[in-house]
């Protein structure tokens, strides 16, 4: 327990030191606040229309401007936070647990069950990612779940390779060996001793896959294969802003930004991470 | 090497076959009467069943797959297209060359701006401009691709008008899509670049080599850089898919007629044999793409050669 507890304290106090990272956080706390007390926060409802307000510019009553609806633009980005965070987090869920199992699996019995598993693996990284959550969800067709199941496929690849990678180098350990002395089960095995020992490059791998997946689900919603609209993906709103591009260019600009920024503030966290986590990396 | 040429173009067969009925059976179990939405909504139900014999969609699944196989490989027949009344390759053949001149131009765009960038921040790391482009290069990553070519839409062609928004024939056309598509692999390449340079750079045969007196031009250019090249090949051919996949968005962005734009139509048409073609086409340009570095590093790096 107090090695553990320790080593995380260790990981928390460099993670301290880097201040992309500690930004990051920090942007990532705003948001996850901004997804939760949506209705408490946002000045308007997400559908609310307002004729009289149609694509008006940023003022002191609409912030951000109103839309081609007359609905304000801060309150859908606000909403939209709801989407992007569900979207990022259980997609990056579904293909951990599942690349996860496969490259377990895979890693730990070896042998044809190995080969078979990663040959499948291979296959699908055959297929450009985009591409595959582009079929996926023409498949499935629009809606929440669909795309977080479309893109949520498209990374277990990923999971399940490093997840086989890290299995290997452990499963030779003499602790396992000793495990199985004892009469532990695989799945005992599995889970409570070689899991715990290859978090680290997971959980890096996981922060930097819920941006991927977030920038997938604003790619998909803005080709008209994820969210549909009134709901306000912030894909979708860049996709609904495109014909007003030359008149009221601020609402191409809002909803990109709040990507940009919640990418960025991912990408500085799962950097920062993989420096705290593994400081042998770092020079 | 032949040999290993060989076996690694034998090893892509099976794994294309696979590619191959993977889209087939997603696109089966897709909801959506294709003979429906290809004829509309007040087909009466012979012409439906018409077009279903004459597309053999009343076989069952496996006869399809099977056909669907057979044909592609043997007879290089990838089907026909249930809106355009035209032969999928034709379709293809027509898009293709765009798409690869989209993706190539990225490529040579993002390796000539990203490596010398890459280099130039490893030898002058911590100054202002090894700073000023990693903050780029972390907004660059994260910048969707879609929203990059907005935003270039809207300042070059919108308020500057110095370059049209549609289009890819002229050089001038080309230019806004070529950057938007390029934009995060350009981050990516000068980032990697950086990384390795920084290892290579701290290695003892370049101190060696400043020792003798060798100038620093021919240090970094002739003894570092070509050592350094491996995790950059690896990280360029990797963003090979990526950009072919990033170009359905460019496409669809810049109204350019290339392969992905022709699936996002089919995509909405239900035109099943042409997302079939597009996925094809994409998967064994990405793998054959993959192939190339693959032997290309065995003559970057001698000891791959050795195993």
């Amino acid at each position: 327990m107090t090695a553990r507890n320790s080593m995380m304290k260790f990981t928390l106090i460099r993670l301290r030191r880097n201040y992309l990272a500690v930004l990051g956080f920090f942007v990532l706390f705003v948001l996850i606040g901004t997804a939760i007390f949506a209705e408490q926060i946002s000045p308007y409802g997400y559908a609310d229309q307002d004729y009289m307000m149609i694509r008006k510019p940023p003022t002191a009553t609409h912030l951000l401007g109103t839309d081609e609806f007359g609905r304000d633009v801060l309150s859908r980005l606000i909403y939209g936070s709801r989407i992007s965070l569900q979207v990022g987090l259980i997609a990056v869920s579904i293909s951990l647990v599942i690349g996860g199992a496969i490259g377990a699996i895979g890693g730990y019995f070896g042998g044809r069950t190995d080969s078979v598993l990663m040959r499948i693996m291979d296959v699908q990284l055959a297929i450009p990612t985009i591409l595959l959550a582009i079929v996926i969800s023409s498949a499935l067709g629009p809606g929440l779940v669909n795309l977080m199941v479309a893109v949520g496929i498209t990374s277990i690849p990923r999971f399940a390779r490093l997840m086989r990678a890290s299995v290997l180098s452990i499963k030779g350990m003499e602790f396992i060996e000793a495990a199985r002395a004892m009469g532990a089960s695989h799945l005992r095995i599995i889970t409570l001793y070689i899991l715990p020992n290859c978090a680290a490059p997971l959980i890096v791998q996981s922060t930097l896959s819920v941006a991927n997946a977030i920038l997938f689900a604003a790619t998909l919603s803005f080709l008209g294969l994820g969210i549909q609209p009134p709901y306000p993906e912030w894909g979708g709103m860049l996709s609904a802003a495109r014909p007003y591009i030359r008149d009221s260019a601020y609402l191409s600009i809002f909803p990109g930004l709040a990507i940009m920024i919640t990418i960025v503030a991912l990408n500085c966290i799962g950097d920062g991470l993989r420096d705290a986590l593994d400081p042998k990396q770092k020079r | 090497m032949v040999r290993y040429i060989i076996r690694r173009v034998l090893l892509l067969v099976p794994v294309i076959l696979s590619v191959m009925v993977i889209i087939f059976t997603i696109l089966y179990f897709t909801p959506g009467d294709p003979a429906q939405i290809a004829l509309g909504q007040e087909a009466n139900p012979e012409t439906i069943a018409a077009f279903r014999a004459e597309h053999g969609l009343d076989a069952s699944f496996p006869v399809q797959l099977g056909r669907y196989l057979y044909k592609a490989v043997f007879e290089v027949d990838l089907g026909y297209s249930y809106i355009m009344k035209s032969p999928v390759s034709m379709e293809l053949s027509t898009r293709i060359p765009v798409t690869i001149r989209l993706a190539f131009w990225a490529v040579v765009f993002s390796t000539l701006v990203g490596i010398p960038l890459g280099v130039i921040c490893a030898i002058r790391q911590y100054s202002l401009l090894d700073s000023l482009t990693t903050l780029v290069t972390l907004l660059g990553v994260s910048m969707p691709t879609f929203w990059t070519g907005i935003l270039l839409i809207i300042a070059f062609s919108v308020h500057l008008g110095w370059l049209p928004s549609m289009g890819f024939e002229t050089v001038g056309e080309m230019v806004l899509p070529v950057v938007t598509l390029s934009g995060a692999t350009v981050a990516v390449i000068a980032r990697t670049t950086r990384a390795s340079m920084l290892e290579v750079i701290r290695s003892d045969y370049i101190r060696t080599a400043r020792a003798k007196g060798q100038r620093e031009s021919v240090v970094i250019l002739r003894h570092a850089l070509p050592n350094a090249m491996i995790p950059i090949l690896t990280i360029i051919s990797m963003q090979f898919g990526m950009l072919l996949g990033g170009s359905i968005v460019t496409e669809a962005i810049f109204s350019i007629s290339g392969v992905g734009r022709l699936m996002l139509e089919a995509i909405n048409m239900r035109d099943y044999p042409i997302i079939q073609g597009g996925v094809l086409f994409i998967s064994v340009a990405f793998c054959l793409i993959n192939l190339a570095v693959d032997i290309l590093y065995a003559f970057i790096d001698p000891r791959i050669h050795v195993k």
